[in-house]
């Protein structure tokens, strides 16, 4: 596209990062998967009307102009703002987690549209229930699926046998699943229940965020995600930052929220 | 500068300090280095000495968190000040404005920064915890929020909600509403919405 054209996008705002006097420098999943970065001049001028629509987990339709170096945002306009989902502190430390590792995944001029589809859907799964912690493990194995690093559940990524339920342990850098006979040198081999593989494989058949329920124990979450989260740091190569605020806020571990429980009131 | 003939080190040194400032690029460091090149020794030399008086006389009040030269600061020292508010804000900057606007009479906390998921600021790097020691005596009535109204600004205000609130003080936000000199049709939803919840009778 010649540089000055005007065209149109729609999106989820993943970041937005302050520039300069005024400006402010906005993240976007756009609807076809891809990362877009975009400026918004003056943005953040009080008179501005750009501002309100361009905060982090909004779903904005833009128009942008082309330029040589970074586009433009000549207009912004919301179309969905989760407000319910940012009137929760649980909900939003959640929603900043799947930002932060769709911003990982995400590449600039790569679309991929399933994977708004699944974020978008998370967001709402996020919001109508932040309490269900399948949520963020679901999007977790989806995303890793959808950006082609699912990881084996069925086969041993070594002898390549079907996995028999109770004969299984997991390599994060092999793959996927392994059966007890295998140990291939050097790998990095973890212990995986067999509800842990249950709910993976449960998680792969039923994408869709709004899939049925899961009740997960809290030791059986713990075992998920640290293996998720092995995952996706093995795929990124580093750490989700946002992932420390989410288990710090999560409402099942409340009681760390204050530093010093001796000052605590009545 | 042209790429082939490096500026002498001590010119690099201060063009990559300036650009570590925020706000300031590799381009408005280099204008600013030239400048501070052609300035006086003597100009030169109070704006060394003032970098470092901050660094040597500025500290902490051990109470708000504020920058002063003196511990307890002027305002929490202040006899005059309503010891049963505090206001909690993000920088020193916003209390100059709250100041400046001169309708508030309590004392204040200074959380130097918001939370900041994303970019690894948790609530252990901002000075939320300091507010807790403050609220035991009973002296103070309301904590009032007055973060910007922002998604991190919202979030640090929830969390400094969810963390005074056991102590069975009251808790209140700002009310987010529309600038004034704004225009009702130009307010985006979010903005319009917040400025109808944050609504007073009259
Ligand atoms: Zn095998
Ligand atoms: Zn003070």
């Amino acid at each position: 596209m010649p540089p000055g054209r005007l065209y149109r996008v729609q999106g989820v705002v993943l970041k937005s990062a302050q520039m300069g006097e005024g400006d402010l420098l906005v993240t976007l999943l756009t609807r076809d998967g891809s990362k877009l970065r975009a400026m918004a001049w003056g943005a953040r001028k009080l008179t501005s009307r750009k501002m309100g629509h361009l905060e982090p987990l909004t779903l904005v339709d833009l128009a942008l102009s082309k330029t040589r170096g970074i586009d433009g945002i000549t207009q912004a306009q919301s179309l969905e703002t989760f407000a319910v989902l940012k009137s929760s502190l649980e909900a939003t430390a959640k929603a900043f987690y799947l930002s932060e590792l769709v911003d990982g995944f995400a590449l600039e001029g790569g679309p991929n549209p399933p994977m708004y589809d699944l974020f978008l859907g998370a967001l709402r799964a996020v919001q109508d229930s932040a309490d269900d912690s399948a949520v963020v493990l679901r999007f977790q194995l989806n995303l890793l699926q959808v950006n082609g690093f699912m990881p084996e559940l069925y086969r041993c990524v070594d002898c390549r046998r079907r996995i028999l339920p109770g004969d299984h342990r997991f390599s994060v850098s092999l793959g996927g699943a392994l059966c007890s006979g295998c140990a291939p040198p050097g790998a990095a081999i973890a212990p995986l229940s067999l509800n842990a593989m249950k709910a993976l494989r449960h998680f792969h058949r039923n994408p869709a965020p709004d899939a049925p329920r899961l009740r997960i124990p809290p030791a059986l979450y713990e075992e998920i995600k640290s293996l998720l989260d092995g995952a996706v740091r093995y795929w990124l190569d580093r750490d989700i930052r946002s992932a420390k605020f989410m288990e710090h806020v999560d409402g099942r571990k409340a009681k760390t929220l204050h530093p010093n429980p001796s000052t605590q009131g009545v | 500068m042209n790429q082939n003939i490096p500026a002498p080190a001590p010119v690099v040194r201060l063009i990559q300090e300036l650009n570590r400032l925020p706000g300031i690029g590799p381009k408005s460091a280099q204008r600013l280095a030239y400048y501070i090149i052609r300035l006086p020794a003597q100009e030169a030399q109070e704006l060394a000495d003032a970098v470092l008086g901050v660094k040597d006389r500025i500290i902490f009040c051990s109470i708000c968190q504020n920058l002063t030269e003196i511990d307890p600061c002027d305002i929490c020292s202040g006899p005059r000040r309503d010891r049963s508010l505090v206001c909690v804000v993000e920088e020193p900057l916003d209390v100059l404005a709250m100041e400046r606007a001169g309708f508030y009479r309590g004392l204040y906390h200074i959380l130097h920064g918001v939370i900041s998921p994303m970019n690894g600021v948790g609530p252990e790097n901002l000075r939320i915890r300091e507010l807790l020691p403050r609220l035991q005596d009973g002296s103070v009535k309301e904590v009032i929020i007055g973060v910007n109204p922002t998604l991190e600004g919202d979030a640090t205000a929830m969390y400094v909600h969810r963390l005074v609130s056991p102590l069975g003080i009251k808790v209140s936000n700002l009310a987010r509403g529309l600038p004034v000199g704004g225009q009702l049709e130009y307010a985006d939803e979010v903005t319009l919405s917040r400025a109808y919840q944050g609504r007073r009778e009259f």
